[in-house]
């Protein structure tokens, strides 16, 4: 039998951190199909969940990918899936169920250039706003962004402890460039990794109903095995999980589900901020994108522009009161991301005129020219 | 006056009472399956608490909603690799999918026979009504030819799947059919695959009365009728024959019943000698002895030691490029420079590898980012030192060669041209090198021995540490002789130039 957590000091990619870091948050239930640039995720899977008891199984498709983890975390498995370009599109249809039933999952999008087949070996960052809403109906949902491999083995630990606090599929936005490269990455000991587990049923089968919201909205959770005889349905359903095909109820439900991540955020979300303080121009970033950031600044700092940097951690939900909060003081929010405008949207939204907001776009396949993002800053400032 | 006693149905501890009256009309089949299910479970002494059923979407599909079991009702065409992962989470489950033609053959047709491929141990109940039932009688993957629905209103032109066919064909270990007319026919069949570790695939007539019968001439009384009447009952069925015509007979009984070791079994005779790991299920209960810890061991990965005194400070990051031909195992060296600085060094150091069609056997590259301090952007734009070991590799990197940069090179490989007089060559010829030692593969590694020799970046501690941890086992001594013979050629030429 082999070790969980290989405490140690490595040299790893980011898609091999963070599968690393799923095996440490307790994920013992993996199901993919093929896809760059997120494979390796799988590959690595495929070797490391057998030697600790768990199961790797690669389906016929993404959707079965999804449909597996779901099936699988109610049978009470941490169960993640990897993918990339079109498998994301293919596994929104069963996200959706996720949401709509609760069911704590990761899902792991390493983001390539698209729309369509893209550029498969490249990097984009452009499925920020599907990973919000990709699925139809009306929602909310947990998403992060980590910028290095350590933060992918950290980040994907973090996306397992959210899903099952938050009863909610976590989707970890990765890129390309992260997923790739190399870099030192600190394994910790089992005991300094902080993990945590779904809130079980409080009361025996009988009274008990497995919808009804407890502390922070959030639902107890049953599993399959456990006598409660749980029904779970991607219908509108009641409190017992019963199919409830009205408006009142769907009010109930889905309000309830958009609201435990809303009436929750400042519990997830997550930033981070360099020099912000004092700085009249603030880049916001999240991915590789906040690599080119710190460079920006650096040579910014040689140049005399004073600069900020207010990195995304998590992603969705976004960092709304912060935001705004500093709009009132600065003089431009400056956003840098591979797509042309999906962050930027929303920061503009929450600045609402209170500052000057800017886009630097890219359209994929490579990370940004520090020199283009200096340029737009620069012409803020003068 | 004595007051009436309301006694439970024997069927009741099955059934969400709750929820009953169903949805389905009257004279549907769909009844006469949920009750055959319910005996062969009542019959089957399983304990129910460890019985989950799995639905899709449609009429059929909401049978899961009325067993007093752990029940799924899952999304159109899913409910396959959803059991599929609920099994698999949890092999102490009996997993259960009922659903219809159109749900697990049409949208979930690729579900379907993958599922019957790999042989994970479910029971399929597909209730085939010939039609989509619930948005309205459209036609689908079994409605029989020249069949009228509401989508063939001038006949069906298609050729239905003959479904027992298809799933014997996919490797299923059990596959029958029965018809709703059948009840005692199809508890026993459920029986049997309750019992059986593997796929199991019964398929039920129950052709829909108010949609697929009222535009077909055969309502309610006629369709039973027509069943009992028309329905071939065989000990050994010739499954060739099975396909189903409007009119035609329908042949019905047990088609396969093999022995086929399930995903599980598979799984565990297949892997476990190997990982010597007896027992697989993704909830986590399979239980983790707390390996002995071992002390910190002197090899990557592993443990790095403390903070090597010869640590190179280097301020400015360095940006290293190395590229050959596919095979020439230059992407090996940039992994090992990667964890000889990251690791023992304790310097940070990105690598990263061109993605690209070439790096199939053409000529590729890898690079490597060196400092003390943090290194932002993670790809080489400007390399202070390239590394080539082969010509192709040269005329398509060539362009990266910067003037006042270092280019390290195999002498007999690579023909260096049209380079500012600014770039410091460095020649070995490696591969004849490596030849000499008996092996023509570990050119790289003479390679690396005279790049560290040369390259003031990473500490030579680091580097035999890191080599030592990067080579297969019983390689050591051919490797580790490699990079002595480009370290001694590197020093030897620093001296003749000193001189
Ligand atoms: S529509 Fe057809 S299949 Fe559906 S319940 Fe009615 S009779 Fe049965």
């Amino acid at each position: 039998m082999g070790k969980d957590v290989l405490t140690g000091t490595y040299f790893l990619t980011g898609n091999e951190a963070c599968a690393a870091g799923a095996l440490a948050a307790g994920c013992r239930f993996f199901a993919g199909y093929p896809i760059t640039p997120s494979s390796e995720i799988a590959e690595r899977m495929s070797i490391r969940l057998p030697q600790v008891g768990g199961v790797y199984i690669q389906m016929e498709d993404e959707i079965a990918s999804m449909a597996a983890i779901l099936g699988a975390s109610w049978a009470g498995a941490k169960s993640m899936t990897a993918t990339s370009g079109p498998g994301i599109s293919l596994m929104l249809e069963n996200i959706g169920l996720g949401v709509m039933t609760e069911t704590p999952c990761v899902v792991v999008n390493v983001m390539r250039g698209g729309p369509s087949t893209g550029l498969p070996t490249l990097v984009g960052q452009a499925d920020v706003m599907q990973a919000r809403w990709g699925s139809h109906g009306d929602y909310e949902i947990i998403a992060l962004s980590p910028s290095s491999p350590q933060e992918a083995f950290d980040y994907t630990i973090r996306a397992f402890n959210l899903a099952e606090t938050w009863r909610v599929p976590v989707i970890l936005l990765m890129d390309e460039v992260v997923g790739h490269m190399r870099e030192r990455v600190v394994i910790p000991e089992r005991k300094d990794i902080k993990v945590a587990n779904r809130p079980g049923p409080g009361e025996p089968p009988g009274k008990f109903k497995a919808f009804k919201p407890k502390k922070d909205l959030i639902p107890e959770m049953p599993v399959a095995g456990q006598g409660y005889a749980i029904h779970v349905t991607g219908l509108t359903h009641d409190e017992r999980g019963y199919p409830a095909i009205e408006w009142e109820a769907q009010e109930k439900l889905v309000y309830r589900l958009v609201k435990k991540i809303r009436l929750n955020s400042a519990k997830i979300a997550s930033w981070e901020e360099t020099g912000v303080e004092g700085a009249e121009i603030i880049l916001i970033s999240y991915g590789v994108s906040t690599r080119i950031c710190r460079a920006v600044r650096e040579i910014a700092r040689e140049k005399g522009v004073n600069l900020g940097l207010f990195r995304l951690e998590v992603i969705w939900p976004f960092p709304e009161k912060r935001v705004q909060e500093l709009a009132t003081r600065i003089k431009a929010f400056v956003t840098v991301e591979i797509n042309y405008g999906q962050i930027a949207l929303e920061v503009e939204r929450c600045v609402a005129g209170k500052c000057i907001t800017q886009l630097v776009g890219h359209g994929g396949g490579t990370v940004h020219d520090p020199q283009k993002v200096l340029e737009a800053v620069e012409e803020i400032a003068s | 006056m004595i007051e009436p006693q309301i006694l439970d149905h024997p069927k009741d501890l099955l059934l969400r009472k709750e929820r009953i009256p169903h949805i389905w009309c009257p004279g549907c089949g769909l009844g006469s399956v949920l009750s055959a299910l319910v005996d062969a479970l009542k019959s089957s002494g399983l304990d129910f608490k460890n019985v989950a059923v799995v639905s899709g979407i449609g009429c059929t599909g909401r049978a899961a909603g009325y067993l007093n079991l752990d029940s799924f009702h899952t999304t159109h065409g899913r409910a396959i690799p959803y059991a599929t992962g609920l099994k698999l989470a949890n092999p102490d489950l009996t997993v259960i999918v009922f659903s219809g033609d159109g749900d697990l053959a049409a949208i979930g047709g690729n579900h379907l026979i993958h599922a019957a491929r790999r042989n994970v141990d479910i029971k399929v109940i597909c209730v085939n009504n010939f039609n989509y039932g619930m948005t309205g009688g459209q036609g689908g993957p079994t409605t029989p030819r020249l069949a009228r629905t509401t989508t063939t209103i001038y006949g069906n032109t298609e050729k239905p799947f003959n479904l027992v066919h298809l799933m014997a064909a996919c490797g299923a270990p059990y596959v029958a059919r029965w018809t709703s007319a059948h009840p005692h026919y199809m508890k026993i069949a459920m029986g049997e695959m309750l019992k059986k570790d593997g796929f199991s695939f019964l398929e039920v007539i129950a052709p829909c009365p108010t949609n697929f019968g009222r535009r077909n001439k055969l309502r309610e009384i006629k369709l039973l009728q027509r069943f009992l009447e028309q329905a071939i009952l065989e000990a050994q069925p010739d499954i060739a024959k099975a396909d189903i015509e409007l009119d035609s007979p329908i042949l019905c009984g047990k088609f396969v019943d093999l022995e086929r070791p399930s995903y599980l079994a598979a799984l565990k005779e297949t892997v476990s000698a190997k990982v010597k790991v007896y027992d697989f299920r993704g909830d986590g209960r399979v239980p983790l002895e707390e390996a002995p810890v071992k002390p910190a061991a002197a090899k990557a990965p592993g443990k790095p030691a403390e903070v090597p005194s010869e640590r190179p400070i280097i301020q400015r990051p360095v940006q290293i490029k190395l590229a050959g031909l596919g095979g020439q195992g230059i992407g090996l060296c940039g992994l090992i420079i990667g964890r000889a600085a990251a690791i023992f060094d304790h310097n940070q150091a990105v690598y990263t590898q061109e993605y690209s069609p070439e790096a199939r056997g053409g000529a590729s590259a890898s690079s490597i980012i060196i400092a003390s301090g943090q290194i932002h952007t993670p790809y080489v734009t400007e390399p202070d030192i390239m590394v080539i070991m082969a010509q192709g590799a040269y005329n398509k990197y060539q362009k990266d060669v910067r003037p006042g940069s270092r280019l390290i090179i195999d002498k007999d490989l690579v023909r260096p041209k049209d380079l500012p007089d600014s770039v410091q060559i460095q020649a070995i010829p490696s591969t004849r090198l490596a030849e000499e030692l008996g092996q023509k593969v570990v050119a790289n590694i003479v390679i690396l021995g005279f790049f560290t020799a040369l390259v003031p970046h990473i500490s030579l501690a680091a580097m035999q540490k890191a080599l030592k941890g990067s080579i297969p086992k019983g390689t050591e001594e051919l490797n580790l002789r490699a990079f002595e013979t480009g370290y001694n050629y590197g020093k030897k030429m620093q001296e003749e130039e000193a001189v």
